[in-house]
């Protein structure tokens, strides 16, 4: 038996609302698994610690788990993960008075603007950390986020509070002090050496 | 878009080309030099981010998972003082509503706190009937006080209720009646042998407290307090006065 409703007037015809696919919030572990590798090296890079920095991704999902279902844009979950454990790191510094806004000494950092003469320097793993960690952390942070690649420079802005202009002008300027000191670095590794003898 | 704009915005976007704005691009091809430039500093970032990828600490994906899983720990921190405030806001709520003053006969005043018990339901009825007779009936099985007159037409109000209580000491009644749909009046009786400050003979004193109007009268050894939150011209009209 079939039942059909009689409204007495004729209803609109149904249509059909398309969401696209980037609208759907992926599930948690999608979330986890896209991501937590790049919050911890940038969470590494940051604290330099690796309990602290496990901590802080630990910390970034669980205000996920409780406050992520409030995101509708499926496009922002990267950024507001990124944004959420930059602020816990902050959090933290702060509390520890590692950090304040200072502005870029070029001097103090050996970066010279628009200097890029010479061969590029060696980068190795342990090197690079050394050498981030001479960095001012607002400097480090858009550096970092931009070489995980994960973020476009507007999204770095928007998951740091700043500027966009700001995020590519401290961009550039990192990248100058970063050459400086990765060069300073090799050049001290180089000299150290103490050549063999021959008997 | 100038040259030092464009440098800014390739800077921004050697690992990300796809950002960089058709504008900026076009003027790394066109300018030799920022082309040049361009192409180095692509080097040396993608260096940079190779060397970037730290390994990543074994477990910590599962742990992340499982602690998501786990039952957030609930904090009993807020609970003692939620209670307090809730405890706090049901002081100031009932003495906001409690009618009784000091101002007040003894035996009033208990014969009104009695009746706003009722009228909240802090304190049930003994005995719910739309009968006054049957009402009468059960009071004087529980050896309570029922009236013998009624002034007006307090008397033809509809039944509701009937409760045993005790005022200055002595079994008295409450009967309950509804002087408007919704609205309830509830009429003590009370002995009032030995009594002190009663009202007059047959001559209904009016009064208001908080929400509450009242009518008290004396008649014979029975002395009576008709309470209700309904206005004092519904009370003033079952006497007549209105």
């Amino acid at each position: 038996m079939e039942f059909v409703l009689q409204f007495g007037f004729e209803l609109p015809t149904t249509r059909t609302i398309h969401r696209r696919v980037t609208d759907l919030v992926p599930s948690f572990e999608q979330i986890v698994d896209a991501h937590y590798q790049g919050l911890y090296r940038f969470a590494m890079s940051m604290c330099r610690r690796e309990a602290t920095a496990q901590d802080l991704v630990q910390q970034t999902f669980l205000q996920w788990a409780k406050k992520g279902h409030s995101l509708r844009d499926g496009t922002k979950v990267k950024t507001w993960l990124f944004t959420t454990i930059y602020r816990e790191w902050l959090a933290i510094a702060r509390r520890e008075k590692k950090y304040e806004e200072v502005e870029f000494e070029p001097e103090q950092h050996g970066a010279t603007q628009h200097q890029d003469d010479g061969e590029n320097p060696r980068v190795d793993s342990s090197t690079l950390q050394t050498a981030l960690e001479e960095l001012e952390p607002n400097y480090r942070a858009p550096l970092v986020l931009f070489y995980l690649k994960e973020l476009s420079y507007r999204d770095i802005a928007e998951t740091l509070g700043v500027p966009i202009g700001t995020v590519m002008s401290r961009l550039s300027r990192a990248k100058d002090s970063l050459r400086a000191i990765l060069r300073r670095l090799e050049d001290s590794a180089s000299s150290n050496i103490i050549p063999l003898s021959a008997s | 878009m100038n040259r030092e704009e464009a440098r800014l915005e390739l800077d921004a976007t050697t690992l990300r080309p796809q950002d960089a704005s058709p504008e900026a691009r076009a003027m790394a091809e066109s300018d030799l030099e920022l082309g040049a430039w361009l192409k180095k500093r692509t080097a040396f970032d993608e260096q940079v981010a190779e060397a970037l990828a730290a390994s990543i600490p074994a477990g910590l994906r599962e742990s992340i998972l499982q602690n998501a899983k786990r039952p957030a720990k609930r904090s009993f921190r807020w609970v003692l003082p939620m209670l307090a405030a809730a405890a706090a806001a049901v002081v100031v709520g009932w003495t906001m509503l409690w009618p009784v003053n000091s101002s007040m006969p003894g035996w009033q005043a208990e014969s009104l706190a009695a009746v706003t018990k009722v009228e909240y339901g802090v304190s049930r009825v003994d005995h719910l009937s739309r009968d006054i007779e049957a009402i009468k009936r059960m009071l004087v099985a529980d050896q309570s006080p029922t009236p013998v007159r009624l002034p007006g037409t307090v008397g033809t109000m509809p039944v509701l209720a009937c409760k045993r209580i005790r005022v200055a000491g002595r079994p008295a009644s409450i009967i309950c009646f509804e002087i408007e749909p919704g609205t309830e009046a509830h009429l003590v009786v009370v002995d009032n042998t030995g009594l002190s400050d009663l009202p007059p003979q047959l001559q209904p004193q009016f009064r208001t407290s908080k929400n509450w109007n009242m009518a008290s009268w004396s008649d014979g050894s029975q002395t009576f307090l008709l309470a209700t939150t309904a206005d004092e011209a519904a009370l003033k009209k079952l006497f007549g006065l209105v």
